[in-house]
């Protein structure tokens, strides 16, 4: 069309307008009605439901628990057989035990602590398989037990008065006896990207109802400067692994629906992806020891919010009532 | 104004009707009928009809429980694991409406004849059972009989075909039951699918992950179309504590047509066959209107 009867076109309508003020109001009053006509009620539904995602995409990745929180982060337990302790107890009084600093296992070290024990001890399948990814090493080091113990004099002294003899008995000369045992041993370390997977979260250990929580390895204290067993702050003895999932896009929303006064209501079905798959957690032998549930490539969450005004918030339970056939499935 | 109503106006209507007889009969006519139609309108069992259809904006449905004629059922025994192909029914970010899901053999009459009517889709996939099997064998015996290697595992790994019957996305002629996946209760009866394509170990004990549909809508009613058409036996009643004005009546449904698919032997052998479904058959619900700012709204309605 060109511009010339455009503007003819134009020109007529509004002098027709401008003519008589009845046709003007018929002309609003279609354009209105046919807008509310044509715009289905699922649209607006739509952008609320865009809208919920643009929230989801806003919560926090690095902290909380994706159930029942607002929170972008998946964590799982790990069954507590993994770890490999075959170093005795750690914080004797009576032993302590301190690892001579070695290349990959010092103050300064930084990583994740799966136990560890005499020199060429087997590994768990599972810590077989981060070995075999490169998540895990296996670190040798020489491990000093310094033993406090009394001495054999002082066991066989019996400090019993002889009434007839009189005086006591002397006491032994040496009390105790120091002893230093040293020990190869290996220790398994992970490290990188992937180590990061795996986190001190006692959280994960609470709520278990009825069952007693898990051991976690004791990292070896690494021997400092004056003779002290000092645990390296950057060693993390992990609960289990967590991870960021990225919210992808809707997959199904309801109609908004009216709760009260402004206040409305939404269910939504929102395809999360984590934000890396290494190829190590669809190894069987890391799965089988996932306690919650393998690490999902696609991860559908449905959550229900409310809006009371101020943006869209989680509630703490799902109403699936509306999505049981009037759900708007968008698919991928 | 004050001369239309000041004395003589019954004088002046008089003169009127006598000069023009014929217009004034009509004037008083359109009158009455106005006056009839008003009134009709504002009666209390129309109120109440029109509350009784702005709940049901699509249209009022009675519906009948579908029970074991539908659901999901592969049959899978105790500690097996199976798994479907990825598609688009299976998938993780799918939400299928099913009708039917079971073993490829015994399929229900109903699911047949509804397939052949067009109401159903029908699916054939592949199911894959994996059973981990602990033995003893005689080779895990030493020659004199001790036992060496107590405990080994085998994979068991096999296929049947199964199938899926779907119905349309939110089809209006069946009410659904949502199963999904709660955290706390996982429900194993969906479609499930591999969730990493790694190849499988070929011995040791293992569990293979599978994933589900997010969501399944399962068909657990059907439903009939009817027409709401008269409200009868209204009882007003007043709440003893908020002193609320509701309404409680029977609300009667015609069944002016029973869709073909329902009227037929096999529905009627293996779902019921109950009197509302009849053509010209009469339904009673027993409902609750409440008053509110003084139009009557729905509210309960005793058989749903």
């Amino acid at each position: 069309m060109s511009s010339a009867s455009v503007k003819n076109v134009v020109g007529r309508v509004t002098g027709l307008a401008c003519r008589r003020p009845v046709w003007a109001v018929l002309m609003v009053a279609g354009l209105g009605g046919g807008w509310i006509l044509l715009t289905p009620h699922y649209e607006s539904s739509r952008r609320a439901a865009e809208e919920v995602l643009e929230s989801v995409r806003t919560w926090p990745d690095d902290r909380g628990n994706i159930l029942g929180a607002a929170s972008r982060r998946v964590c799982k337990r790990v069954n507590s057989e993994i770890f490999v302790s075959g170093l005795g107890v750690m914080n004797n009084v009576d032993q302590p035990r301190m690892a001579l600093p070695a290349p990959g296992y010092d103050a300064g070290v930084t990583g994740v602590y799966f136990g560890g024990g005499p020199s060429g001890i087997a590994s768990g399948a599972f810590l077989q398989a981060l070995i075999d990814a490169g998540v895990v090493r296996r670190v040798p080091v020489t491990i000093v037990t310094h033993t406090h113990a009394p001495s054999e004099e002082a066991s066989a002294f019996v400090p019993l008065q002889d009434t007839m003899a009189g005086g006591m008995p002397a006491a032994p000369q040496q009390q105790f006896t120091e002893s230093n045992d040293q020990m190869k041993a290996d220790l398994f370390i992970g490290t990188g990207r992937s180590a990061d997977w795996f986190l001190a979260n006692s959280s994960l250990r609470t709520g278990l109802m009825g069952i007693a929580p898990a051991m976690t390895p004791r990292p070896v204290p690494v021997k400092d400067g004056t003779g002290k067993g000092i645990v390296p702050p950057g060693i993390v003895a992990p609960d289990g692994l967590c991870y960021p999932l990225e919210a992808d896009h809707v997959l199904e929303y309801t109609d908004v629906r009216s709760i009260g006064y402004k206040k409305r209501e939404i269910t939504v079905a929102i395809l999360m992806k984590p934000r890396e798959m290494p190829h190590w957690v669809s190894d069987p032998r890391i799965f089988e020891a996932l306690l919650d549930g393998p690490v999902l490539p696609e991860d559908v969450h449905v959550w229900t919010f409310q809006d009371a005004g101020d943006g869209w918030r989680l509630t703490g339970i799902t109403d699936m009532r509306e999505m049981a056939g009037k759900g708007h499935y968008v698919g991928d | 104004m004050t001369r239309l109503i000041s004395g003589d106006l019954p004088q002046r209507v008089f003169a009127l009707v006598r000069n023009a007889p014929r217009r004034s009969a009509g004037v008083a006519g359109v009158l009455l009928l106005s006056a009839f139609w008003w009134h009709h309108e504002h009666s209390l069992p129309v109120q109440l009809l029109k509350a009784e259809n702005l709940h049901y904006p699509d249209g009022a449905r009675q519906c009948l429980q579908l029970g074991s004629n539908t659901g999901i059922n592969f049959q899978l025994r105790g500690g097996m694991t199976g798994w479907l192909e990825r598609t688009e029914l299976t998938k993780p970010t799918a939400h299928p409406f099913v009708f039917y899901a079971g073993p490829a053999g015994n399929i229900p009459d109903l699911v047949v004849d509804l397939e052949q009517r067009g109401l159903l889709v029908r699916h054939t996939l592949t199911m894959t059972a994996h059973q981990a099997s602990s033995e003893v064998g005689p080779q895990a015996r030493t020659e004199s009989g001790a036992y060496y290697h107590p405990v080994s595992y085998h994979n068991i790994i096999r296929t049947a075909p199964v199938v899926i019957f779907t119905v349309k996305r939110n089809d209006p002629r069946f009410l659904y039951r949502l199963q999904w996946n709660d955290r706390f209760l996982v429900e194993k009866a969906s479609f499930p699918v591999r969730v990493y394509d790694t190849p499988l170990p070929e011995s040791g004990r293992y569990t293979v992950p599978v994933v589900f549909p997010y969501m399944v809508s399962i068909a657990s009613a059907a439903c009939l179309p009817v027409q709401p058409r008269e409200v009868t036996n209204i009882r007003p009643q007043t709440d003893p504590r908020t002193g609320n004005l509701s309404y409680r009546a029977t609300v009667v449904f015609s069944v002016d047509r029973v869709p073909a698919w329902m009227d037929t032997a096999v529905f009627r052998r293996t779902v019921g066959a109950p009197d509302f479904l009849a053509p010209g058959s009469r339904l009673r619900r027993e409902t609750v209107f409440q008053v509110e700012q003084g139009t009557p709204i729905f509210r309960t309605d005793y058989t749903q």
